[in-house]
């Protein structure tokens, strides 16, 4: 199917080449030559891993990181890395703290309100930071915990919090400076409500069935307490969803444009290369709020929909004119004459032989436009046509986070990570599929 | 010079990227080093919360000089002007009858010596001072008031704030004139006379207690008429520009800076602190921030971002004042859509959300909670403002169940239209949570353009969406008769004859008591009815170098650079 | 070559009248006009301010209206935001320093790129090729406003060599404009130096097995000879084809540059002007941006039958 098919045009070239091959011995040879490439190979795996979690989103949801993507736990400012909060619907509870009813049920009315859970679980974190088991929360203590001040040194932090300046913590004091309060009180009321069975808004010692475990937010939380890790699962649904349909679109109009203009030239050319620099010359904002004029009506799944196409729709430009590119300068090999000698149709010339000949950079554009489409994504959720909140895609997470990289930086690491984690591992796969393709390559 | 604002968590993660950019940018690093300025400004980076500025940062300002933050402004021409850009410079270089004060509770005479009211409140007598004079020397008189004023009202003018005029008696009438044969009959007729070169007569519509106040507004100030019959439309830019007040506009560098100068011929120059105002533009707020930071810019007026705010007042950073603004943010239902036309709906929904959280926890600045339309701050007018019910889920619930939405899958879903803005979104979200965790009821979001959200809110094409309201001047008034039936400002649909009937009685009534009465049982109605519920009240946050003396709470956010001083 | 050309300029003053006439009714179909505030303008403002600027005439007469001022005198007549400035005054304003920030983050973009890829491809599936094209990947899967205050933050206030916002311009000096330009080139020009890496390197790679490199070699000639007379030559051309889309790709990048870094160049107007439904000065950017673009290509196009002798337009 590439080059090696046309031997006898490219006979004194002098390259060592194999006998004929047929296409799918080829493509059998190339992914050998893949599983060879080490880089490319660990690329695959990366992307396979980030597309896995995307399908197994709600698994990962429920059953690991036990937070739902849109659960907010408020605070005065985004959670850092490790900090706890108690899931609001996939908790799991600890029974061993059934047995401490009585004392969690402070004011000893046979009944824990949502007070008393509250104070409970707060003291419960409290003791877990006071790990010398002091009552108080000294400096090195602190060091530990994860905080949330913007000079992340313990000392600071304690000069700010330390109210009545005896130089630790107290109870009250870590509560006041938001450190253990893990469960406030408005965040109560479903688990309150899920045990009451007399709906008498308190649980009494038959109802109770302990305490719920705080579950660790492994990549903090966004500005609304929304589990980070969580949400950047979820955003990778999103922008692989994006990344991947949208170049599809690019590559299929692209390469039938580009190739046809290439290969027949001159008025056929001129028209649709013309075509195609109008296109360039409507700026890309244009064309979003031309959109958003358009289909503002539409639900949101539509809308989804709609900005693949749109993406695709401003991709396919560059891709058609590379393709223009390579059939132009392929187009006056000497193969190509002897194709049309033996009598071979114009349409079988460009898809079996130009094309073919033209994939190496065309592959290269590819890898290069699924980072493209995924950043422009972040560009355009960021005005508003992209993904509807509560939903996200890496692109504007991270777009949010860079408001605040400085004060909260895992909110852009993590979502940035993850974005570019995977489009440097589709660009190694990328290049790694080309060389496998071209057996050329392996001469060099 | 070393940092002490260095978290290590992205010192860490940072240092792989800095790896590359480093490589590129070691070729040229060295060349940059002697470049001047840089250092200077850079230095000052380090000067965040809690830091000493260096007596060096302090000796190389010019006290006279003073340098505030600003956004660009769409022009200069008082009378034309409609947003808070063109405010601020409007206030520093043009004077009116009275101007704003160091604070809200005062006004100061500005060209105005003094004024009488007739005893039906309804004709103002201005005694003008004699000193007053423009930029270029020529007086300024009653004629050039009079004619100001009539030319905002000049229906070819197409002033957009031209209505804040209208309470003077015939000013509607030749506003909205289209007919150009009646327009000198009408120009005539408008309530405001120069009886003399120094005496200013004007008649209004009703007794306005406030209208004091807006003599101090920008579309009140006077223009040079000579100015403009030279230079027409353009004799705002700076080339051409003659103006009243303390300072005058001698640089424009669009997106940039602008320059005003000491006016010379101002009346009161030996009394301004400054000799020179840069307004320094800048779209967003980091900038505007990191130039504060690095000591190019004396005040921050209002543009500090988000994320850094919760930081600062957790480490209860001296520099920045938080301080309650006359403004409120809400929700509106569209009162004729099912099922928001249900009053039980509409009371549910409001009762659903728990309001203490977002100030604090949502839009982080500490905004106050809002159970009412009216900013509590105008208690100081002598209006006993209402509060509406606070949050309570059970009772919610059970009206939704009278609604006849006892199961809440049956509610139908909705969509919150909000525009592209990050303070937005997070209100959006969390009002969807809220409603989600406290009723069980489902909706979207759904964000869209600014100009987008307008239409659709003007063809009252939405279900629930957000809005907010700043009000012009300090009288309940500027917050109540919005929604008065035919207000174009009203987007619910929502008409209630006694709420109209109330703000009527309330324009008319000469007795301030009477008429804050009336005012306050008119919001009753609104509080029962709940066409738009109010979710929290602006609050104002500036940031003030320590040198800079003067600055006060103003709840107009109306800051101007003449009640400044610096001090080193 | 000269018809060529001649017959693409014709072309090109065809595609412009396209482009203005599709922008100017499609501007028009989205929702909300210039004179939509938060507060609604009572009725009769707003006629009267529409009236100002024909507003209220039949849509085809404001078209007509509009050619004619750019036909004839070039104008696109005052801005709706900003009433007292022209559309040229703004673009004026405006057009020197984007295309200053454009130039230099190109220049950045190829003195990075292009040595990067030739090495890259000359020493395929060694170190060094891995890690030059590694930081290549990196630098095209890191978005620009993350770059941004990145480096901000690391050269502007950690190391302090640079400003962390405004510009200066040339007219205060070369030591000052590079203190404010040289992190904003630098973070717009990232993305395509790294594109350009790749692009060259695949050139390389492509050219390096052709026929008369091969014959090239067979003739004798040394190993640095083939890459500068024949390979670099090559491995230019797509990179060349890339141009043109390229400075059009920053045009549009420096809108968040612009931004990020308070630098009052066309960006800002090119995003806000649609947002503000500025008509005029929406029209003015759109214009000015394609004709630049339909301009490049031109060149580009040339540039190829220069570098390929294979293609030609005649």
């Amino acid at each position: 199917m590439t080059e090696p098919q046309n031997d006898g045009a490219r006979g004194e070239s002098g390259a060592e080449q194999g006998p004929p091959i047929k296409g799918t011995s080829l493509w059998a040879d190339a992914g050998k030559r893949l599983l060879k490439n080490r880089a490319a190979l660990a690329g695959a795996i990366i992307v396979l891993f980030m597309a896995l979690c995307a399908v197994l989103f709600p698994y990962i949801q429920s059953d690991l990181t036990r937070f739902r993507f849109d659960e907010q736990h408020l605070s005065a400012q985004p959670k850092p890395v490790g900090a706890r909060s108690v899931p609001e619907t996939f908790f799991r509870i600890d029974a061993e703290m059934k047995g401490k009813f009585d004392y969690i049920d402070a004011d000893g009315d046979g009944s824990i309100d949502r007070k008393e859970l509250s104070a409970a679980m707060r003291m419960g974190e409290f003791n877990t930071l006071d790990s010398d088991e002091s009552g108080y929360l000294g400096a090195a203590e602190l060091a530990d915990a994860p905080l949330n001040l913007i000079k992340d040194d313990a000392e600071y932090t304690l000069k700010i919090l330390d109210v009545d300046g005896d130089g630790k913590l107290s109870p009250e004091e870590a509560h006041e400076g938001e450190l253990t309060d893990i469960m406030p009180e408005s965040e109560t009321r479903f688990f309150i409500g899920q045990f009451d069975k007399d709906d008498d808004r308190g649980l009494s010692a038959a109802e109770f069935p302990g305490l719920p475990l705080p579950e660790t937010h492994y990549f903090g939380t966004d500005e609304l307490g929304r589990d980070l890790l969580t949400r950047v699962v979820m955003g990778g649904r999103v922008s692989l969803l994006v990344g991947f349909i949208a170049t599809m679109v690019s590559f299929l109009i692209g390469i039938i444009w580009g190739a046809t203009a290439g290969f027949y030239g001159g008025k056929v050319d001129n028209l649709m290369m013309r075509f195609v620099d109008v296109m360039y010359g409507l700026p890309f904002m244009f064309l979003v709020i031309l959109l958003m004029v358009i289909f503002q009506e539409m639900p949101a799944d539509k809308k989804l929909f709609l900005l693949f196409m749109a993406l695709g729709a401003v991709q396919w430009l560059t891709m058609a004119r590379i393709v223009r590119g390579q059939v132009i300068t392929l187009k006056g090999r000497e193969f190509v004459e002897a194709a049309r000698a033996i009598g071979v149709g114009k349409r079988i010339i460009i898809f079996r032989h130009l094309i073919p000949n033209a994939l190496g950079p065309i592959i290269v554009y590819l890898t290069l436009t699924v980072p493209a489409v995924m950043l422009q994504e972040a560009f355009l959720s960021f005005l508003g046509l992209g993904v509807q909140a509560p939903y996200a895609s890496w692109g504007s997470l991270a777009a949010e986070g860079a408001k605040a990289f400085r004060e909260y930086p895992w909110l852009i690491i993590f979502p940035g990570s993850a974005l570019a984690m995977t489009l440097l591992s589709l660009n190694f796969f990328g290049d790694g599929l080309r060389d496998a393709l071209d057996p050329q390559v392996r001469k060099d | 010079m070393k940092p002490k604002t260095l978290p290590h968590a992205p010192r860490v993660a940072l240092t792989a990227l800095a790896a590359l950019a480093l490589l590129t940018a070691a070729c040229t690093s060295k060349t940059d080093g002697d470049a001047g300025k840089t250092g200077e400004k850079t230095a000052a980076e380090k000067a965040a919360p809690g830091d000493e500025t260096t007596a060096a940062d302090r000796k190389e300002r010019n006290p006279r000089v003073f340098m505030r933050s600003l956004g660009e402004p769409e022009y200069l021409d008082p009378g034309l002007i409609s947003e808070s850009e063109g405010g601020v410079i409007a206030h520093d270089t043009f004077e009116g009858l009275y101007q704003y004060g160091p604070t809200h509770r005062e006004w100061v005479p500005g060209v105005a010596e003094s004024h009488e009211v007739s005893p039906d409140g309804r004709t103002w007598t201005f005694k003008l001072r004699k000193n007053a004079k423009w930029s270029d020397g020529k007086p300024v008189t009653a004629h050039d008031f009079e004619w100001s004023w009539k030319r905002v009202l000049d229906p070819k003018t197409a002033s957009r704030y031209a209505a804040i005029l209208w309470v003077i008696d015939g000013a509607k009438a030749y506003n909205q004139n289209p007919d150009d044969a009646k327009a000198a009959g009408l120009r005539d007729a408008v309530g405001v006379k120069a009886v003399d070169d120094h005496t200013l007569e004007v008649k209004l519509v009703a007794p306005t207690p406030y209208f004091l106040q807006l003599t101090a507004f920008y579309t009140y100030n006077p223009v040079p008429k000579h100015a403009i019959e030279q230079h027409g439309d353009k004799w705002a830019r700076p080339e051409n520009i003659v103006s009243n007040g303390p300072w005058k506009v001698v640089e424009w560098s669009s997106q940039q800076q602008i320059v005003a100068e000491l006016n010379p011929h101002y009346w009161d120059k030996a009394a301004l602190p400054f000799d020179k105002i840069v307004y320094r533009i800048t779209q967003e707020n980091g900038p505007a921030h990191n130039m504060y930071l690095g000591n190019e810019m004396d005040y921050l007026d209002s543009k500090i971002p988000p994320a850094v705010v919760p930081k600062y007042t957790r480490e209860r950073f001296a520099e920045m004042k938080t301080t309650p603004y006359l403004g409120v943010y809400f929700y509106m239902f569209n009162t004729q859509k099912k099922p928001f036309d249900d009053v039980k709906v509409r009371r549910a929904l409001n009762l659903a959300i728990d309001k203490t959280k977002i100030g604090k926890f949502v839009v982080k600045g500490g905004q106050e909670p809002a159970y009412n339309i009216v900013h509590p701050g105008l208690a100081e007018m002598g209006y006993d403002v209402p509060k509406g019910p606070e949050f309570d889920p059970e009772k919610a619930k059970a009206l939704l169940a009278e609604a006849g939405f006892a199961d809440p899958s049956t509610f139908p879903r909705f969509q919150i239209s909000y525009n592209t803005l990050e303070g937005h979104k997070l209100v959006a979200e969390y009002i969807q949570q809220q409603w989600k965790k406290n009723l069980g009821i489902e909706c979207d979001l759904d964000n869209m353009e600014w100009k987008v959200l307008l239409k659709k809110q003007h063809e009252r094409d939405f279900m629930v969406s957000r809005s907010s309201w700043i009000g012009d001047y300090l009288d309940p008034m500027t917050f109540l008769d919005l929604w008065e039936g035919d207000n174009p400002n009203n987007r619910t649909n929502w008409a209630h004859p006694e709420y109209d009937r109330l703000i009527t009685a309330g324009r008319a009534e000469a007795d301030p008591d009477k008429r804050m009465k009336l005012l306050r049982q008119a919001e009753e109605i609104f509080i029962e009815d709940v066409p738009a519920f109010p979710i929290y009240f602006y609050v104002k946050q500036d940031l003030v170098k320590p040198w800079v003396k003067g600055y006060q709470p103003h709840l107009q956010g109306i800051h101007m650079s003449r009640y400044f001083r610096i001090e080193l | 070559m000269v018809r060529f050309i001649i017959r693409r300029l014709i072309s090109s003053v065809l595609v412009l009248f396209v482009i203005i006439t599709a922008s100017f009714f499609v501007m028009k179909v989205a929702p909300g006009g210039p004179f939509d505030a938060d507060r609604k303008l009572p009725d009769e403002v707003k006629k009267n301010i529409e009236a100002k600027y024909h507003l209220d005439k039949p849509l085809w007469q404001q078209y007509g209206l509009q050619m004619k001022s750019i036909v004839l005198h070039g104008d696109f007549g005052p801005s709706m935001k900003y009433p007292d400035r022209t559309v040229n005054e703004i673009l004026a304003d405006g057009l020197p320093v984007s295309m200053l920030l454009g130039v230099q983050a190109l220049l950045i973009a190829l003195i990075i790129g292009l040595p990067a890829g030739l090495i890259s491809g000359l020493k395929q599936n060694t170190m060094t090729d891995y890690s030059v094209m590694t930081g290549a990947m990196a630098g095209v899967s890191i978005p620009n406003f993350v770059l941004g205050p990145l480096l901000i933050w690391i050269f502007a206030i950690q190391f302090q060599w640079f400003d962390a916002a405004n510009w200066n311009g040339l007219s205060k000096g070369l030591g000052p404009h590079i203190a404010t330009s040289f992190l904003p080139s630098l973070t717009l020009g990232m993305y395509f130096a790294a594109y350009i890496a790749r692009l060259t390197r695949g050139g390389m790679l492509e050219l390096i097995r052709q026929d008369y490199i091969g014959t090239a070699r067979a003739k004798g000639l040394s190993e640095k000879l083939v890459v500068i007379r024949h390979a670099l030559k090559g491995a230019i051309i797509p990179v060349v084809s890339y141009l043109g889309p390229a400075f059009a790709a920053m045009l549009t990048g420096s809108v968040v540059i612009e931004k990020i870094f308070n630098i009052p160049g066309l960006g800002t107007h090119f995003v806000n002007s649609a947002f503000n439904r500025d008509y005029p000065l929406v029209l003015g950017t759109i214009v000015l941006y394609s004709a630049l673009l339909v301009l490049l290509n031109l060149v580009v196009d040339v540039l190829y039958t220069v570098l390929d002798p294979r293609v030609s337009y005649d």
